[in-house]
């Protein structure tokens, strides 16, 4: 008898359609009022959520200082001064807003998907919420399209009919092509002049210590990192019955493969790669979400975004205690 | 390689269907675009090769049960030297001993040239090899009952074998002798064969007219186990001039007679030779004894001559007279020829008259015992050595057949079953037996027992009695009979004799069968047509059956002169059947009864060649002891004797008749090589000049697909074994065959 899977197989002839709209106003609704908020400090022209750089007239106290001459008397701290007879300057941090660049990974191998939509509709999916989400917060919304020869940039902006724009450039995209997933990220370390937040949206499929080499540049140039990691529910189960030929989706080459003896071979090399994964992550101090296909976008990116809220108001409260 | 069915052959494309199968069942399968392609090559790489190799594997083992079908229903048939593992060899050494091998030349021999040549061979020959010895001469005998290893000390006892072996009188069967070679089976597990002829080469050794033989040899080789090679090492002296005088024949004018009678003797002598011979003197010897001398004139190259001599025997006995040629030529074992000749007081014959004779039948044995010198049981001055005693046919019970040389009936009438099983024993043994058919004869007892539809003693059956009215007709009337019939011959006489002065009343219409009409031989016939007296040949003896009796109730025949002659003919005609045992064709058995001054003494029999063999001896009905001994091939003189403390008390001669075509030198011209290596079919092109040919045979083919079957039933265990478990290893179940 024949699984579901088989038949979604020979129905699609491999590969699913990818009708979703790119843009679907049900998941947006999911996130509701959910915020993006960068974990680390960020530079912004604007004020906005995020802690910046700079400090300023901020209502969130930052710390004492002694008065130097030139200093704002009104910024003194009387209360102190009564307690220790000394001048004290009170200093607040400034909130800016966000420069947020959203790095999709179109190479060939997002390009699956059997049962589900495939990886690359996803990402763009992921992309368009993020975006909007970035982009309502006044934050600046940037897209990199990498992972495959042609590299596509849109320069981080914050203004709210960007967001067409990164739409444009994401739906004219299709995923194909061999994964130079490092290589281009590491000419993107080169563009981003501020501190901001990176959002990569790919399997991570390739060397890992590759790409983990590049993403630390990132957060040494003082990026916040977040990876989405997009995988099918196919790859992570590896469900197949039949011998059949799997074709390469990155390379022009196809391999006759019995599933059944090789799947726990192939199960146990998949979470060898992604177990490399999380620790790299880890290593570089950035965040790593694994989404499946067959998993909500909305249900998956609004547990993350609350998760990410709770650590921040965690942060926060500690701070000032 | 040969196919008995090679049409299905044809079928060998099929062995393309598997191929077919596993192409199209790998366009077949699924095709998965796949992303993670880095985890999945990395998990393949190591089961890859082993799964191609199993898919190959049973892609062969497929492709190997289609051909081993179509194979086997092909029927392939598969020379044996393909799997033929050892070197040993079985060399049989097929020497030609016939007398043309006893040829010499001068310092020449051939003889010594075929040792020198069996030495040569042996000396080839590696120590796992196992030699036979054939001897070709007169059917031929193998030398050694089994094979004799050729190592060192088996090669020097087979030269001192081959050194005591002579040339014989026989004549060589060279296609005999490869025909028994190859039908002998091999001692142990089957082994190359090797067979080596030493001949010099005869025409007639090698019977190349018999194309049949020859076929049968060839299809026997074929079918034979192991591969066999025949050699042919030619021994003949070609270069001198051939001399020969030959006694071809050697006949006596009568082989049993009264003592002191006289027997002529004649032989006839020929120049077999290449050049004319001098006169030189014939010898004529009793027992080794010279008694006469005749002196032969030169002959011309292929002339021959007829010495005759009379001689008187005046002792009883058997007696073996031989004719000596006194010259010295290059084959001195055809310079003589004897015959044996019985010398007796009297040879019995028994009348049979019917059990209430009436006058004229008892005038039948009185006139016939008259005719033969006897008043009742009393001889007259001149007797003949016949010596007849008359009974009824119900004193037949009592009577002991083996004790005379001939039974007639003068009118036959009804005779027990017993009698007549006895009568047919004694015919067989070389007994003489003459029916005359006549009033006291019942024409269905006759053709129901006697005739038995062509199986019994008489040759004919009778139909009716045919009565003749007026005898001046052709149907009352005998024909002279014939003068090539020894029979006959003085019957036939018609100026010295009466015969066609006899008259027929009436007599019994004597019908062979269809078939048998132009193969009865006819003695006597009526002026008409109508045979009168027909004879038979029943085992050894001889049958005649007449139409008439032999008194004078149905013919006036008794009252002429011819009846004495024809009585006095026939019945040497009919025991010479039983003095012929003494003079005997080469193959016939010797039978002999003891003489009476050696009934209790031991008999054996001695060879020509000398050595002594016991005798096989039979009880008869009748009570009577007969010694027999069958292996008669080697022509020669054999002698029965009987010894008391080996001193020999008695010897009884026996002559077995050599082939004369063995003193003719008659060497294989080209063209008879040919038909040679065409009976053996073989390449014609071989070194003529050369003295030594070797002909190499082709090795039988054997059937093999009895074996393909089995390869096909392992193929398809092996098949569905490797399916099955593939089939568990690829998807964790079984695979279902229904």
């Amino acid at each position: 008898m024949r699984s579901r899977l088989d038949n979604a197989v020979l129905e699609s002839d491999g590969l699913n359609t990818n009708s979703a709209p790119i843009f679907d106003p049900q998941t947006l609704s999911k996130l509701g009022r959910l915020e993006l908020i960068a974990k680390t400090v960020v530079d912004g022209f604007l004020s906005g959520k995020h802690r910046s750089t700079h400090k300023g007239g901020c209502t969130d106290f930052a710390e004492l200082r002694p008065y130097a001459q030139g200093d704002d008397l009104r910024q003194l701290d009387w209360r102190h001064y009564a307690k220790s007879d000394r001048y004290y300057v009170r200093q607040f941090d400034d909130e800016t807003n966000l420069q947020a660049l959203i790095v999709a990974d179109a190479s060939g191998s997002m390009q699956f998907g059997m049962s589900t939509v495939s990886k690359w509709r996803y990402a763009q999916m992921a992309s368009a919420c993020l975006g909007h989400l970035l982009l309502r917060q006044r934050d600046s919304v940037g897209l990199a399209i990498v992972g495959n020869q042609t590299l596509e940039y849109v320069r981080p902006l914050p203004r709210a009919n960007h967001l067409a724009r990164v739409l444009n450039v994401l739906s004219n995209v299709e995923a194909s092509g061999e994964s130079v997933l490092a290589d281009s990220l590491g000419e993107l370390t080169g563009r981003l002049k501020r501190r901001g937040l990176v959002i990569l949206l790919s399997d991570c499929f390739g060397e890992v210590a590759r790409l983990k080499h590049v993403l630390e540049q990132f957060r040494v140039r003082g990026h916040d990192v977040l990876i989405l990691q997009i995988l099918a529910p196919e790859e992570l189960t590896f469900p197949f019955r039949r011998e059949a030929f799997f074709q390469d989706l990155e390379l022009p080459r196809q391999i006759q493969v019995n599933p059944n003896t090789v799947r726990k071979q192939y199960l146990q090399e998949f979470q060898r790669f992604l177990d490399e994964l999380r620790q790299a992550i880890v290593d570089i101090g950035a965040d790593l979400v694994t989404m499946t296909t067959d998993r909500d976008l909305g249900d998956s990116l609004a547990g993350y975004l609350h998760k990410r809220a709770a650590q921040k108001t965690k942060q926060t409260a500690r701070a000032r205690v | 390689m040969s196919f008995l069915n090679g049409l299905f052959l044809a079928a060998l494309p099929l062995v393309a269907i598997p191929v077919l199968i596993h192409l199209y069942r790998g366009r077949q399968r699924d095709v998965i675009p796949w992303g993670a392609m880095q985890f999945l090559t990395q998990a393949t790489t190591k089961g890859r090769s082993v799964q191609r190799l199993e898919e190959l594997l049973l892609l062969a083992l497929r492709m190997g049960a289609i051909i081993a079908l179509v194979l086997a229903l092909a029927q392939p048939l598969i020379r044996s030297t393909w799997w033929a593992t050892s070197n040993a060899t079985e060399v049989v050494l097929v020497v030609d001993n016939s007398l043309s091998m006893a040829r010499t030349a001068g310092e020449l021999s051939v003889w010594d040239q075929l040792n020198e040549n069996v030495r040569d061979v042996l000396a080839e020959l590696g120590s796992g090899d196992r030699v036979h010895v054939l001897l070709a001469s007169s059917g031929g005998e193998w030398l050694t009952a089994e094979g004799i290893s050729a190592d060192n000390t088996g090669k020097s006892r087979l030269e001192a074998i081959l050194e005591n072996i002579e040339p014989t009188l026989g004549k060589a069967e060279l296609l005999d002798s490869l025909q028994r070679t190859i039908h002998t089976e091999s001692e142990g597990k089957p082994k190359p064969r090797r067979i080596v002829v030493f001949t010099d080469n005869q025409t007639n050794s090698w019977q190349l007219e018999a194309q049949a033989a020859w076929r049968q040899l060839e299809h026997t080789r074929k079918n034979s186990i192991a591969p066999t090679s025949i050699e042919i090492v030619d021994c003949s002296i070609r270069e001198s001039e051939f001399n020969n005088l030959a006694v071809m024949l050697l006949e006596a004018s009568r082989t049993a007679v009264q003592p002191n009678d006289s027997i002529e003797f004649s032989a006839s002598i020929e120049n077999t030779g290449q050049a004319s011979s001098p006169n030189a003197t014939v010898q004529w010897l009793i027992d080794e004894k010279v008694i006469a001398t005749t002196a032969l004139e030169g002959l011309q190259p292929n002339q021959s001559a007829r010495v005759k001599t009379a001689l008187r025997l005046e002792d009883s006995g058997q007696f073996a007279v031989t004719c000596r040629l006194e010259w010295q030529d290059q084959i001195a074992l055809d310079q003589q020829a004897s015959v044996v000749i019985e010398v007796s007081d009297h040879l019995p014959v028994l009348f049979v008259h019917d059990a209430q004779p009436d006058e004229n039948t008892k005038s039948a044995s009185v006139l016939l015992m008259a005719t033969l010198g006897y008043e009742g049981e009393k001889s007259q001055p001149w007797h003949s050595v016949y010596h007849p005693e008359s009974v009824t046919s119900d004193e037949l019970d009592e009577s002991t057949f083996s004790n005379y040389r001939c039974v007639v009936f003068t009118d036959l009438g009804e005779l027990d079953t017993d009698v007549l099983d006895r009568l047919s024993e004694f015919v067989t043994s070389g007994g003489a037996l003459w029916v005359a058919l006549g009033s006291q004869t019942d024409r269905d007892t006759f053709n129901h027992t006697w005739y038995d539809e062509g199986q019994g003693l008489s040759p004919v059956a009778i139909t009716v009695l045919k009565s003749v009215d007026d005898t001046n007709e052709p149907a009352g009337m005998i024909h002279p009979p014939s003068h090539q019939h020894p029979a006959t011959i003085h019957l036939a006489n018609t100026t010295q004799l009466d015969i066609d002065e006899a008259r027929l009343y009436e007599y019994w219409q004597l019908t062979p069968s269809q078939e048998e009409t132009s193969a009865v031989s006819v003695l006597m016939e009526s002026g008409d047509g109508s045979p009168l007296v027909v004879e038979n040949y029943f085992g050894q003896g001889r049958v005649l059956v007449q139409a008439f009796p032999l008194g004078l109730e149905w013919t006036n025949l008794p009252q002429l002169k011819s009846y004495v002659v024809m009585v006095h003919d026939w019945l040497d005609y009919l025991t010479a059947g039983s003095t012929a045992r003494y003079n005997l064709s080469s193959g016939q058995t010797i039978v002999a009864s003891s003489p009476a001054e050696a009934e209790f003494l031991t008999p054996e029999l001695v060879t020509p060649d000398g050595n002594e063999h016991p005798l096989v001896v039979d009880e008869t009905n009748d009570g009577t002891t007969r010694l027999r001994f069958s292996q008669t091939h080697q022509p020669g003189m054999y002698r029965v004797v009987f010894k008391s403390r080996d001193e020999t008390v008695a010897s009884l001669p026996f002559y077995v008749s050599r082939d004369t075509s063995e003193s003719l030198w008659q060497v294989l011209s080209d063209e008879d090589r040919e038909k040679l290596f065409a009976a053996l079919e073989l390449d014609a092109s071989a070194d003529r000049s050369a003295d030594t040919s070797q002909i190499q045979t082709i090795a039988p083919e054997e059937p093999i697909w009895g074996s393909l079957l089995l390869v096909l039933i392992a193929f398809l265990a092996g098949e569905l074994l490797l399916s099955n478990w593939l089939g568990r290893q690829r998807s964790g179940v079984a695979v279902s065959t229904t």
